[in-house]
C-alpha cells in the first residue's frame, strides 16, 4: 500500500522538477556592472559610451538552452558619452529623443545552440530589437555563462542562488533605426558597434 | 597702439593658456572630456565596465577653439596695427605735402 503511494508520488517530483529546470534570471543591477557599451566611428576620435540603466529577465535552462526566453531593457536616458554636450545631443529629439522614446528593448524569439561548453553556451538569437521608436527583427551572437551557487559571492553572502552571464556583440545601421538616417555621415559613421555583457541573478 | 597691442598679449594669453590646459591633460587626442571614465571589471562575472567622474580633460576640439581665438585675436591686432601705421604715414605725407606746399 505504501509502496504504490509512494511510485506516484516520485513520479510527481520527478515531472515536477524537470518542468521547473528553467530558472528565471533578474538583470535589475543596482551595482550598475550590467553595461552595454556602443562605438560609432568618427574623425577626431570613436565615439563610446556606455549604458548601464539594465533591467528585463530571461528564463534559461542549461540543460535545454534552445528554449531560452526574455527581454533585456535598457533606459536610453543611461547611455552615457564623456562629454556632456555630446550627451545632450544623444539624447535629444534630433538622436536617440530619450523622452519620447525612454526604453531600448532586446526580446529574444528563438534561440539557435551553435556550441555547448560545459557552463558555456553560443547561440545565435534571433529577437525584436526596439531602438529609438523602431522595431526590427535581428539574429545576434549570444553567449550564456552559467555560474552556479555564484550569487553569494556577488553579494557578500547576503543571498544564495545562480549566476547568468550574458554576452554578445553586434551591429546595427541607424539608419534602419531613423537616427538621422542620411544625415552627419561624414561626421559620424552609419555604423553602430554594440557591446552587451550582463548578469542576471536567481536566488534560491 | 594701445588696443592692438592689447589684443596682441590676449593672444598670447590665449594660446599659452590653451596649451597649459591640453598638456595638463596629458595632451589628449580625443574630444574634450567633462566626464571621465574609468574601466573596472567585476571580479565575479568578468564583466568589464565603466564608471564616470567628474573632471576636465582638454581635447583636440578645445586646442583648435584656443588656437583659434587666438589666432583671431592676433590678426585683428596686426590689422589694427596695419591701418594705424597706413594712417600715420597718410598723416606724414600730408604734413610733408603742406610743407613743400608752404
Amino acid at each position: 500500500m505504501m509502496k504504490t503511494k509512494l511510485i506516484p508520488t516520485l513520479i510527481l517530483a520527478a515531472l515536477s522538477s524537470s518542468t521547473h529546470a528553467a530558472t528565471v534570471f533578474d538583470f535589475e543591477d543596482p551595482k550598475g556592472v550590467n553595461n552595454i557599451r556602443f562605438d560609432l566611428d568618427a574623425p577626431l576620435e570613436a565615439i563610446s559610451g556606455t549604458g548601464n540603466g539594465i533591467s528585463g529577465s530571461i528564463t534559461f535552462d542549461i540543460e535545454n538552452p534552445a528554449a531560452t526566453s526574455g527581454r533585456i531593457v535598457l533606459q536610453t536616458a543611461s547611455l552615457m558619452v564623456p562629454n556632456s554636450t555630446m550627451r545632450e545631443h544623444l539624447h535629444g529629439s534630433n538622436w536617440l529623443n530619450a523622452e519620447a522614446n525612454p526604453e531600448i528593448v532586446f526580446e529574444a524569439v528563438t534561440v539557435e545552440v551553435k556550441a555547448h561548453n560545459d557552463n558555456r553556451i553560443d547561440t545565435h538569437v534571433t529577437g525584436n530589437l526596439t531602438l529609438n521608436g523602431v522595431t526590427r527583427e535581428i539574429t545576434v551572437p549570444v553567449s550564456f555563462t552559467h555560474l552556479p551557487d555564484r550569487l553569494g559571492d556577488r553579494t557578500g553572502g547576503r543571498m544564495q542562488g545562480d549566476l547568468l552571464v550574458v554576452r554578445s556583440q553586434f551591429t546595427v545601421n541607424r539608419s534602419d533605426y531613423n537616427i538621422r538616417k542620411g544625415q552627419n555621415l561624414d561626421t559620424v559613421a552609419e555604423t553602430i558597434e554594440l557591446s552587451m555583457a550582463v548578469a542576471g541573478a536567481a536566488p534560491r | 597702439m594701445k588696443i592692438a597691442y592689447a589684443l596682441a598679449i590676449a593672444a598670447a594669453l590665449t594660446l599659452a593658456i590653451t596649451l597649459t590646459v591640453w598638456s595638463s591633460g596629458g595632451f589628449h587626442r580625443g574630444w574634450t572630456q567633462t566626464q571621465i571614465p574609468t574601466a573596472q571589471v567585476d571580479p565575479i562575472t568578468e564583466i568589464e565596465f565603466v564608471t564616470y567622474e567628474e573632471g576636465f580633460v582638454a581635447g583636440l576640439d578645445f586646442l583648435l577653439l584656443g588656437v583659434g581665438i587666438a589666432g583671431a585675436l592676433l590678426v585683428s591686432s596686426m590689422m589694427l596695427t596695419l591701418r594705424s601705421r597706413r594712417k600715420l604715414q597718410r598723416t606724414n605725407r600730408s604734413v610733408e605735402h603742406s610743407g613743400i606746399n608752404s
